[in-house]
Formats: structure tokens, sequence, C-alpha cells
């Protein structure tokens, strides 16, 4: 009777010795195989749907909409990934993650347009800022929390209200008018035919891949990323089999915070305007990503951005862009109802 | 197995599966639990029992097979559904309300109460109170009976965990069930308190005809106290029968039992 | 040169405390409905907003394109914000707290972008105007009998006693239907909805009615916030009453619902009282003030004293 999702029932031994075998056993190579026909399936329908749209729209708009799509999906994922990653580790939905897009956003133009810094330089800045501030409530707010046994609606409100205080936060220093970054947002290239790319948005999408290349490698072959696998499987097994639970932690927070601060600066300089709500109106496309690819997978959350961004960019084609993020948040729904472990089905034994 | 020897089944169950992932918690289970019975399921950990008994009471939901209460069946019904055809349970960490008080919580226990329903409240002021006192009557009896009464007003938080068992029981007791499956009774239980339950035990089978389902892995309580055992391992019941002849099958000694055996006769 | 001067001859004007009594007295209203559903059953609602949108809206538009009397269109307008509970409910309460805070934000968001799309059927971005013509009738007919005892041009306070009226009576039937056996079933589901579901109890029924009657209270609260401003227009509902409304919650005490007008209260004249600081700000930077005041205000309660000022410690047993 009960779905994935309801309260679960108490752990019992059965289950928990079922976890460790789940571990040991060859369950990677299995999710591998389950998953595979998932990606190809995902695939071949994302191919069937953008054949069907040109039947419907053109070649030419389901060419320069999957570009557009890309691009958002780009920094969807980044953003996504940062949520997946604290989602899988401490089990906390981190309200506030859309607002530490925004803060870089806004600490890149502190750097590059009030100070004049160039813009890369700027971007670290930014990106080292937001880490830092993902640290820091770490350790101000979150640790505490935790040795304290709070409970999810405690944890959920303070990162709501945390959301609201580094958005007004900034709004409050900044104002509420739109700013922009010194980036070329007018010369594109034409790619094929008529399809059109920014070339502020084609470094977008090259910066924002070759990072989350940098994350899928740090996962799968660096210790530390295996040891934040582990914990994001299963926490009690891992503190049992030696792992240094609070640094990994810690470096959980580095890593999310390092990738909102750049999802913000790329969302700043592809959107080209930002206000204060830049992360808030973000953040239910990121939950949407990141529910789409299991929450606490973080390659399922990569794939999820991208989704997502092709999902939202192809709807233009039939509704009026206004309609767009409703796009975004119909798919959060649908998907909670009917797949809430994602389209890549992993089981939890939570 | 052990279908062929139980004349009166309250409880059937049939090839029960159930899968988590790549794995079969249950594996094809089957057991009669006859009425009347106080019977034991025993098992080395991680046979499968209590996801047994999540299947059977409707709390995980099954791959495969047949579960039949009193001859219907109950498959994948819905626990609240399950738990009013007369099957009720309790949980390994038994499962109070701490935040409201020891008779609220056998109050909760209660059947057939208006009050409980929004419809019932507006339509039926006077039945819906006179339902209360009733159950107030009902649970006071109850809770003196299981020596709780002087707590009767306290928190349920304040109560030690075997207390936290009694009131479990004594809350189920309240709707009457027929089938009682009971999760590890006596773990962590003061060995006092432990022993009252199963005195209740065989007071109930003996006043209601309640018949008993209890998970126990204290070879001693479950020789002398169960009329049959079911037997499990990796998710099979691998035997079942009374004591006596459970004692003597080669699988039982091989899977669990070991020196325990020439410990129990 | 004094660097913070109140506005001391604004604070002293009746219409003041009566607007931010009548802000105040909606979110206790709307407040009422999150208190049953966090507090009395644990359901993470955050869509609150949508069924306040959904009662407000249908409201008007049955007045205004349908030509109804508002006698008429209330209680039908408030059937339709509980069948939007149940219609969000029947999906969204299978889903685990954290899933569900997620959906119904999104439910509501989608009522929103709804709402501003609507073109002349919900007015668009303007909104909806003049459903109010009988309000205002009555509202001068009060202020008549209000003139006898001198208060005669105190325009807002006949919303303002309608609001705390309707208030205290809802608070009265909620403590009411708190005491029986089925608000004793809720309670229990707030805790271990897996031992009431064991005892023979339809969980997800109760869960359903509780976030029904959120619904309708949260519908009511519209009713009266587009009163206050004579327009229903989608603003009016975003994500942000819904988390202002949590913090007035927090405020109060979970678990109370007499705490629940205490944290609004307090919660509102001090969002009020900011206006009338002389700060050195634009009027938007005193917006993001005040929000950024609810936000510390979410936060330190739950680090600090997280039942709140009127909830109790042993109460605070939320499940999650």
């Amino acid at each position: 009777m009960s779905t994935p999702n309801a309260s679960p029932v108490d752990a019992s031994s059965e289950e928990r010795i079922l976890a460790t075998d789940r571990l040991r056993s060859g369950d990677a190579a299995l999710r591998l195989v389950a998953s595979l026909p998932t990606w190809v399936r995902l695939f071949v329908a994302a191919l069937t749907l953008a054949l069907l749209f040109a039947g419907l729209q053109g070649l030419h708009d389901v060419a320069q909409t999957t570009v557009n799509g890309l691009v958002t999906g780009t920094y969807f994922a980044l953003g996504a990934v940062g949520l997946a990653l604290v989602f899988g580790v401490l089990r906390l939905i981190n309200f506030a993650h859309g607002d530490f897009l925004t803060f870089a956003a806004y600490i890149a133009i502190l750097f590059n347009v009030t100070l004049n810094l160039p813009i890369v330089l700027a971007a670290v800045l930014a990106v080292t800022a937001t880490a830092a501030l993902a640290i820091g409530l770490e350790f101000v707010l979150w640790r505490p929390m935790r040795t304290r046994g709070a409970g999810a609606f405690q944890l959920l409100l303070i990162a709501i209200g945390l959301a609201f205080v580094i958005r007004n936060g900034i709004q409050l220093f900044a104002g509420s008018l739109p700013r922009s970054l010194h980036v070329n947002n007018t010369n594109a290239l034409n790619l094929v035919g008529h399809v059109r790319i920014g070339r502020t948005q084609l470094w977008v999408v090259l910066i924002g891949l070759v990072a989350l290349g940098l994350v899928g490698v740090l996962l799968s072959k660096t210790r530390i990323g295996k040891e934040m696998r582990a914990l994001s499987d299963n926490m009690q097994l891992a503190e049992v089999s030696g792992i240094d639970t609070r640094r990994v932690i810690l470096i959980t927070w580095i890593v999310a915070g390092a990738l909102a601060g750049l999802a913000g600066v790329l969302s700043a300089a592809a959107i080209g305007v930002v206000t204060p709500n830049l992360g808030w109106s973000l953040l239910l496309s990121l939950f949407a990503a990141s529910v789409l690819g299991g929450l606490q997978s973080a390659y399922g959350a990569l794939a999820g951005g991208i989704v997502l961004g092709l999902a939202e960019e192809w709807s233009t084609m039939f509704v009026d862009p206004s309609w767009k993020y409703a796009v975004g948040f119909a798919l959060l729904i649908v998907m909670l109802l009917v797949r809430p472990n994602g389209l890549f089905g992993k089981v939890s034994l939570r | 197995m052990a279908s062929a020897a139980v004349s009166d089944p309250i409880l059937r169950v049939d090839s029960l599966v159930k899968r988590f992932g790549g794995l079969k918690a249950v594996d094809g289970a089957s057991v009669s639990v006859e009425r009347g019975s106080i019977t034991a399921v025993i098992g080395p950990n991680g046979a499968g029992k209590t996801t047994l008994f999540n299947l059977v009471t409707g709390f995980i939901r099954p791959d495969g097979g047949v579960i039949e209460l009193d001859g219907r069946s109950i498959y994948r019904h819905a626990p609240y559904q399950i738990a009013r055809c007369g099957m009720m349970r309790t949980f390994q960490l038994p499962k109070v309300l701490g935040a409201m008080t020891v008779l609220e919580n056998m109050l909760l226990g209660g059947a057939a109460n208006p009050g409980e329903r929004l419809l019932g409240l507006a339509c039926h002021p006077i039945r819906w109170r006179r339902r209360e006192r009733e159950l107030r009557a009902d649970a006071l009896e109850l809770l003196e009976r299981f020596r709780l009464d002087k707590h009767a007003s306290a928190y349920a938080a304040t109560l030690s965990g075997g207390q936290r068992k009694l009131l479990e029981m004594a809350r189920l007791l309240m709707s009457r069930p027929r089938l009682i499956l009971l999760d590890e009774p006596l773990a962590g239980v003061h060995p006092v308190l432990g022993q009252q339950l199963i005195e209740h035990m065989h007071a109930l089978r003996a006043e209601r005809g309640t018949t008993f389902l209890f998970i126990e892995h204290d070879m001693e309580t479950v020789m002398t106290n169960a009329d049959a055992i079911v037997v499990m391992a990796q998710g099979r019941v691998i035997a079942a029968g009374t004591p006596a002849v459970v004692r003597q099958e080669r699988k039982v000694i091989d899977a669990y039992l070991g020196s325990n055996a020439e410990d129990a006769s | 040169m004094s660097v913070l001067a109140f506005n001391l001859t604004a604070l002293a004007h009746a219409d003041f405390w009566l607007g931010a009594g009548i802000i105040a007295g909606v979110y206790s209203i709307f407040t009422l409905g999150l208190q049953m559903n966090v507090g009395f059953t644990g359901i993470f609602n955050f869509g609150q907003a949508g069924f306040m949108a959904i009662g407000a809206y249908a409201m008007a538009i049955l007045i205004l394109r349908f030509h109804w009397s508002p006698w008429a269109a209330l209680p039908v307008a408030t059937l339709c914000a509980m069948l939007a509970g149940l219609i969000v409910g029947i999906p969204a309460l299978r889903l685990s707290p954290d899933y569900l805070a997620m959906a119904t934000i999104a439910g509501a968001q989608i009522i929103q972008i709804v709402a501003q799309n609507g073109g002349t059927f919900t007015g668009g971005n303007n909104g909806l105007l003049g459903f109010d013509a009988e309000w205002q009738n009555i509202q001068l007919w009060m202020l008549g009998k209000l003139g006898k005892v001198g208060l005669g041009t105190q325009y807002a306070l006949p919303l303002f006693l309608v609001t705390w009226a309707t208030f205290l009576v809802l608070l009265g039937g909620l403590t009411v239907v708190q005491r029986t056996p089925w608000g004793r079933v809720l309670r229990a589901i707030r805790e271990e909805e897996d031992a009431v579901a064991a005892l023979g109890k339809n969980v997800f029924a109760y869960k359903l009615q509780s976030l029904a009657l959120a619904a309708a209270l949260g519908a009511v609260a519209g009713y009266l916030l587009s009163l206050n401003i004579s327009l229903v227009y989608p603003q009016a509902f975003s994500a942000d009453f819904t988390f202002i409304g949590f913090a007035g919650l927090v405020l109060g005490g979970v678990g109370s619902y007499a705490g629940v007008a205490l944290g609004s209260l307090l919660l509102w004249f001090v969002l009020e009282g900011v206006r009338f600081v002389e700060l050195p700000l634009a009027a938007d930077k005193v917006a993001a003030l005040q929000l950024l005041l609810v936000g510390l205000i979410l936060v330190l309660v739950m680090v600090l004293r997280p039942q709140g000022i009127l909830g109790k410690r042993e109460e605070m047993v939320i499940r999650g």
C-alpha cells in the first residue's frame, strides 16, 4: 500500500540487511543496466517529439528552440545538480538555493560593473563568494540545527526564511531595477541555416558543459565523490564504514555553492538582465529539473535540467511565451504525481 | 506445508512475494494461521518476518500471491480497511501518540464513533457524545486490566517502553479485533511487563477467542507459549507446525536453532 | 539632525491602526487554515494563496460575469475553493511532506499564471472591479449606525469589524471542532499516521477534509482581502502571501488557533510600522526590508523557539 513516498514503516532488521546487500552486491552494475534503457528511451522520445514538432511547426522553429533550450538547460542543470547533491547528502530541500544564484549574479555585477573588473575575474569571485556563503550557512545554521535534531518542518521554514533574507537583502542594497553584466549580448552566431545563438550564450553552454563534466568526474572518479555518493545512498552505513561525514557534508556545500554560483553568473549572462527575483523565479524550475532526475541523483539532475530547458523552450512553439514557466511547474506537478522517483526511477528504501 | 494441517484458517497466505529492487524480501511465503491459536513466527534476521507482517496488514504493497482473511481476499487492501476487517497489529517500535494522553490514545482506538466523521458530528450530536461516554468506560476498564489506569491523564510520551507496548495492545483491543499481530512484543521490554503481555495474550484468547500471531526471538517464550510455530528463512516459510514437530525438523535446526535445540528440550 | 524620525502623526491616525488591523485580520483567517493543516494535521500546505485566489476570483466572476447576487456567490465560491482543495489533495496528499510543499507551491503559481493570462475573463493583470456593490451598501449602512456613536467617519471601521467578527466566529468553530473525536483523529495523524491507519481510520480521507476546510478558510480571507481594496488581481495572491502567513503561524505558535491572531497581529504591526519609520529608502527597498524581516522572523523563530509564543514544546512533534 505504501508508495515510496509514504511515511516509512519501521526499518526492520531485514531491511537494513537488504540495504547493505544492495550496496555490496553488483547493484551498481544492476542500476547502470536498468538506467541505460531509460536514457535510450528518453533520447528516442525526445527525438520523436522533435520530429513531430518539426512536422507541425517547421524544422527551423524546432532547431532554434532546441538551441535556446540547451542554453537554458545548461544553467538549469548546474543549479539542479547543486540541489540534488545537497538533498542526497542531507535530505534537505534547500529552498534558498535559487537565491544562491541571485547572490552570485549580483556579486558578479558588483565586481564586473561597479568595480569594472573583467568578467572572468568577476565570475570567479562570484563563484567563490557563493561557495563561501554556502559553507558559512552550514557552520552557522545547518550544522547546529542538525545537532539539535531539528525536524523537517523547521528546516524547511528556515530555508524559506533564508531565501527571503538573501533575496530581499540583495534588493535592499541593490534596488529592484534590472541590472546587467558587461557582456556582449548582441553578437550572435549563425549555426546551421538561420538558427542563431548568441556569442555569450554559446560561452554559457560551453562553460556549463565543462563544469558539469568536471562534476561528473568528481563524483565518479575521485574518492570524495565516492564518499558523497555513499553518504547519499545510506548515511548510517557510510558513517559506520569510517567516512568522515562532516567533511563530506562540507565539501558537498562547497560544490553545491560553487555550482549555484556558476549557474547564477551564467544565467545572468544568458538572460541578459537580472533582478533580485532571478533565483526565486528559477527555483521551481530547478526543483522540476531535480525531481525529473530523481532528486538525489546528480546525474539525473543534469539530465533533468536539459530536459526541462528543452521542454520549456519547445512549449513556446505552441503557446504564448508567458506560459513558459507554467509548463515547468506543470511538469513538476506531473512528475511528483506520476513518478516521484524521477525519470530514472531509483527505488528508495527510505 | 502448513496449509494442509490447519483446519480452520483465520488467515491464509499463499505464495506471497515482495521485491525490493533486485532482491526478494519475501519469496513465495505460504502459511495458514489456525483460528483461536497462538502462533509464533520465528526465523533468523533478514528472514522476512516483519515484511510479512507489513504485507499482510497492508502497509507494504505485495508483488504477487494470495492473502485471505476469513476466506475473503485482502490482497492490496489499504491498512485501515484490513484493520476494520478485524486484523490489527502492533509495531516493533510502539507507535503511541506521545503528544496525547494515555486515555486519548485509548479513545482513538474506539470504533464506530460517529463523532469521528464531520457529518456524524453535525447530524448526530447526541449519538456521538453517548458513544464517547461508552468508549471512555471501555477504555478505563481496559487500562485497569493492563494496570495503566493510574497513567490515564499522563501524556503517553512519559510511559516506559514496556508500558507503551501494553498501551498499544490495550488500544487496539478497543475495537475487538479477531486476529492480532504482535511484532516482537518482548523486545526491549522489562521481563515482568513482558510476562504480563504474554498473560494478557492467553487470557484474551481464552475469553474472546482472539487469534494471536507474534514474531519473537526468545526461544523459551516461543516454545512454552505457542500452539503453532511458523519458521521463516530467506523470505520463505521453511517449516510450520507444533513446537514439538518443528523442533525436530532438520531444516529448521540447520537454518536457525543450532545448539538452541538441545537447550530448549 | 535626526537620522531616524518616526512619522508620529501618521501613527496617531486611527486609519493606520484600522488598516493594519484589517490586513492582520485577513491574515489571521488565512492562517487559521494553515494552522489546521500544519498544526493539526501535519500537512505542509504551501499553496494556500492559490485557494484564496480561487475563492476571490470565483466570487468576482460569478458576480460580474454571471450576475449572481453576492449572497449566492459567496457560498458557491467557497465550495469552488473546497473543490480545488480536493482536486489538489487527491493526487498531492500521497506525497511526502517536502514534495507536497513543492507541489503546492507550484500549484499556487500555476493558478496565479492562469489568472494573469486569463484575458477578459479574469481581468488579466489589471484584475476585476465592481464586484463589491452590495458591500458598499452594507458599509454605508454600518457607517450610518456608527455615526450614532460618533464613529461615522472611520471609513475602515466596518470592514475591520466584519473581518474580526468573522475571525472570532471561525476561531470559535475550529476550537469546538478540535475538541471532538474528529479533531482527535487529525491530531493523531499529525504525529503518527501509521498508528491511526492501523486503528482502522481512513487517514487519506481525513487529510482531504483538512485541506478542503483550509481552502474554505483561504477563500474567506480572499473575499475580505478583495473587499479591502475593491479589486481582485493576481499579484495579491502571490506565494509570498503564503510565506508571510507561515511567519505569522510560527510566531504565534504551531498548534494554537488563538496564537494565529497573536502572530498575525504582531507580524503586521511590525511590518506596517516599518513603513512609518522615515528611513532614507526608496519604496521598493522598504518593501524589501519588510520581507527581509519576514524571513528573519521565520529563521529566528524556528531556531530559537520553534513552538512560537503560544505553542507547547511537547506538541512540537510534527512528523518528518
